[in-house]
């Protein structure tokens, strides 16, 4: 019975080393075989955030050898999970610039800062972020604005868009430029009508409420073809060139931030949780870079008017994103509140 | 580009489309949009021809799916059937199930195929039409549609009215997009209610948790519903529709015209349609009863919406509703710009976007109305083994809500406690509903028309669209005040 009862320890024993062993093996992370949840900061299928993280997902999860399925679940939601989510690799979040936009304008806590996660590989931008006026507006740009004003001392120019984001941003660039280059009589008669979704502000420039509105170019691209009087827009400016499109951008327009050229795209990263294992990372890092420049991705993102091919690996992405933050918080302090600006 | 043309594959498709929609749209948290939302990564595997046989067949079945639990349970599938179980429901409990599906199946095939008809042939002016409608007309509608708490309210109208601001009260917690403010929430659930209550989880507690939790106080004293349903009282036939042709096409037309409505949203469709078909018909009293009047309107309705909220989104680019806005993505991915030049740039996708929608309707009603038969029986399931179900389906379609948020449970669980005190004391529960489901429209319109005026409460007075809305506020709510007091003289001189 004794011999049993050690024959039986001693299995149990080898049993527990080898599955020590096996264990030891099985903790070197990796995203190979796994299915990962990608959130994303909107709920929209039908915008940027959902369209290039679904396309990217499908390359990148044939690279990684897993699984991944986009989940639109808004920013606050996605934020939360970079706090909440344990850093193994099964969730993990692509996002714009709103990633530290929404805690540059106060709308989210500290606690979603860069900071407190991990920052991955970029994987695309979009340039198309644009303001379009209706086609019989007396003013070809907005660097004519300013000079329509001034022609016009009772004129106000009414610019419609949304608090705490990307519009937000090219908004208050525009207006500290008016500001510096006109004064404040020209910049008072720039007002701001919040509008949400480009359904909305596209109904506030045919209700006259809002006489410039901003949205993504290409939900703006039939209303500049369009020969309709009533819906017919034309482009006032991109916050960034797009290759082959022929409209100006401020660049070009000579819209400055503190004197220097504004180029503003948005750029899609990948975020992890905070302490997320380097191993993961690095697996990262090489996936994305062998689908960077995979033909197919170029082309699905291409044809949506996104731009492919900008990898940048998790070092040089923290190390962008957290200059390219930086560099507008001074601007967001010091630019008034829309509450202010509003009409 | 693609080319116009379809084969067994695409029919197969659009087969499959109803039958999953049909299945999401009658478990209670499941909606078109989430069925659409899941197939949409499909659109990668198939090309667009396909794809939009499927997607456009989830939606129609999904938008029809709704009425079943409405009818059968007393919980509306999707939020856009609420008022189809204010009819359907008590016919159900009359033993006249059956017959109540299938009127409403009827009804949601005429409401689709005329939505499918305006879709087809007055896209454009249509459009010109949803142009003109301002901020200030659909702050105007969604009062319209409020009006029908008064409506509801017969015998306790304080209470209604009560019910309904508290709804509407409720519909605004949560962050104020315009800049980006906290409203009305606990610091403790900030990340929650950010986006304020989710709108399945509060309909689910108010409908199915509230049933269960009545039974649970006074103990299960039947053991089931005990209807025959071999020897229904009333069988279904087609001459049910006979005095409801008018009211018919007018549910199709209004479910159509909300639709084409950037941003008023589907559930004020059927909530007028029944309010409209109240107001006019010879017999308002019998509404909330069991009549195939309110059934007919709901129904044709909420179908109508679906050809309706097409409009904007293929001739303006913007989606008339939650699930149109998801169909967006499908063309995105593709590379598909909608918007003013969709039609005239994609004549062929245009044209498969039509035989879709019509070929998914004519699939819904083949795929309901006989196998309805058999559905229907559920309602003879002992409550003991039901119950369960039903708080199970609750729970997931709940937690599916926000796809995978535990706090939608607990705030169905909650809404369900609110729910079962608003019934204990005689509070109405589908007035707190509309009014919650109609509350945050009321107030971004509100604000869209105060922005667009300088603050000028006049503005709500100054187009001819929102002074003729106006007319039709009035008239509603004399009627809803004049029948309380009518009822109320009848009911003291019945005393005397």
């Amino acid at each position: 019975m004794k011999k049993l009862l050690l024959l039986s320890l001693c299995l149990l024993l080898a049993g527990g080393a080898l599955f020590a062993a096996g264990a030891s093996e099985e903790a070197v992370p990796t995203f190979e075989g796994k299915n990962v949840r990608v959130v994303i900061g909107s709920t929209s299928t039908g915008g940027d955030s959902y369209l290039i993280a679904e396309t990217v997902s499908r390359y990148l999860g044939k690279a990684l050898g897993a699984n991944l399925k986009v989940d639109a679940v808004g920013a606050a939601v996605a934020l939360d999970a970079m706090q909440t989510v344990k850093p193994d690799g099964n969730t993990i979040m692509m996002f714009h610039d709103m990633t530290y936009l929404g805690i540059s304008f106060g709308a989210y806590d500290e606690m979603y800062s860069l900071e407190n996660m991990t920052v991955g590989p970029r994987i695309a931008q979009n340039p198309g972020s644009a303001w379009g006026a209706k086609v019989e507006a007396p003013y070809e740009s907005l660097a004519e604005i300013p000079e329509y004003l001034k022609k016009n001392p009772n004129a106000v120019v009414r610019m419609a868009c949304e608090a705490g984001g990307v519009s937000h941003v090219g908004f208050i660039v525009y207006w500290q430029w008016v500001m510096d280059t006109y004064g404040a009589d020209i910049a008072d008669r720039i007002r701001v009508v919040i509008g949400g979704s480009t359904g909305d502000k596209l109904q506030m420039l045919w209700d006259g409420n809002a006489d410039v509105i901003f949205a993504d170019y290409t939900s703006l691209l039939q209303y500049t073809q369009t020969d309709d009087p009533k819906l017919a827009m034309k482009y006032m400016a991109l916050l960034d060139n797009i290759d082959g499109v022929n409209e100006t951008s401020y660049a070009d327009q000579g819209i400055t931030l503190d004197g220097k050229e504004f180029r503003f795209a948005k750029d899609f990263l990948i975020y992890l949780p905070k302490d997320f294992p380097t191993e993961l990372v690095a697996e990262l890092d090489v996936a994305m870079k062998s689908v960077n420049a995979d033909p197919g991705l170029r082309a699905d993102l291409g044809k949506m008017n996104f731009r492919p091919g900008k990898y940048l690996n998790a070092e040089e992405s923290k190390q962008f994103i957290y200059a390219k933050r930086d560099s507008l918080q001074g601007l967001i302090d010091r630019a008034p509140s829309l509450d202010d600006l509003v009409l | 580009m693609e080319v116009f043309s379809f084969g067994l594959l695409q029919i197969f498709m659009s087969l499959l489309g109803v039958c999953i929609g049909v299945i999401f749209g009658s478990l209670p948290g499941m909606t078109a949009t989430m069925a659409i939302a899941i197939f949409l990564p499909l659109t990668y595997a198939y090309n667009l021809t396909t794809s939009l046989f499927l997607l456009l067949g989830l939606y129609v079945g999904g938008i029809s799916g709704g009425l079943i639990p409405a009818i059968l349970l007393n919980i509306p599938g999707t939020p856009s059937s609420i008022c189809t179980g204010f009819d359907g429901f008590p016919m159900a409990k009359r033993g006249e199930g059956l017959r109540a599906l299938r009127i409403g199946i009827t009804a949601s095939l005429i409401g689709g195929l005329i939505s499918l008809v305006s879709l087809w042939f007055f896209t454009p002016p249509l459009a010109r039409l949803a142009i003109n409608f301002s901020a200030i007309e659909k702050f105007l509608i969604i009062v319209f549609a409020l009006t029908i708490i008064a409506a509801l309210s017969k015998g306790s109208m304080i209470k209604g009215i009560f019910a309904g601001f508290a709804g509407v009260l409720i519909s605004l917690i949560g962050q104020f997009a315009d800049n980006n403010t906290m409203r009305m929430v606990p610091k403790l659930f900030r990340v929650d209610l950010r986006m304020g209550f989710q709108l399945l989880p509060v309909l689910i507690g108010l409908f199915a948790l509230v049933q269960i939790f009545q039974e649970a106080e006074t103990g299960v004293k039947e053991e089931h519903q005990n209807i025959d349903l071999n020897h229904e009282t009333r069988k279904f036939s087609f001459k049910d529709f006979k005095g409801q042709g008018f009211n018919l096409i007018r549910s199709g037309l209004i479910g159509t015209f909300v639709g084409v409505l950037p941003g008023v949203g589907g559930s004020a469709a059927s909530l007028l349609s029944y309010s409209q078909a109240k107001s006019m018909s010879k017999h308002p009293e019998k509404f909330g009863t069991g009549y195939i009047g309110g059934l007919v309107a709901s129904e044709g309705a909420n179908n109508g919406l679906t050809g309706g909220a097409l409009i904007p989104l293929l001739s303006l680019g913007i989606p008339g509703d939650s699930t149109t806005a998801v169909l967006i993505g499908a063309f995105m991915l593709q590379g598909i710009q909608v918007g003013p030049l969709f039609i005239t740039n994609n004549p062929d996708i245009w044209k498969t976007i039509l035989v879709a929608m019509g070929v998914a309707n004519i699939f819904m009603y083949v795929v309901m109305f006989y196998p309805i038969k058999y559905i229907v029986k559920v309602i003879n399931f002992p409550k003991a083994r039901i119950y369960p179900v039903i708080i199970l389906l609750c729970t997931v379609g709940s937690y599916a809500t926000q796809n995978g948020n535990m706090f939608d449970v607990w705030a169905m669980l909650f809404f369900g406690v609110v729910g079962y005190f608003f019934a204990k004391f005689k509070f109405s529960i589908p007035s707190f509903l509309i009014g919650f489901i109609l509350g945050s429209d009321l107030e971004k319109y509100f604000v869209d028309s105060i922005k667009g005026s300088g603050g000028d409460l006049m503005t709500f007075f100054s187009r001819p669209i929102g002074n003729a809305i106006w007319v039709l506020i009035v008239i509603s709510l004399v009627y809803a005040f004049y029948d309380e007091w009518k009822s109320k003289r009848l009911a003291r001189k019945t005393k005397k």
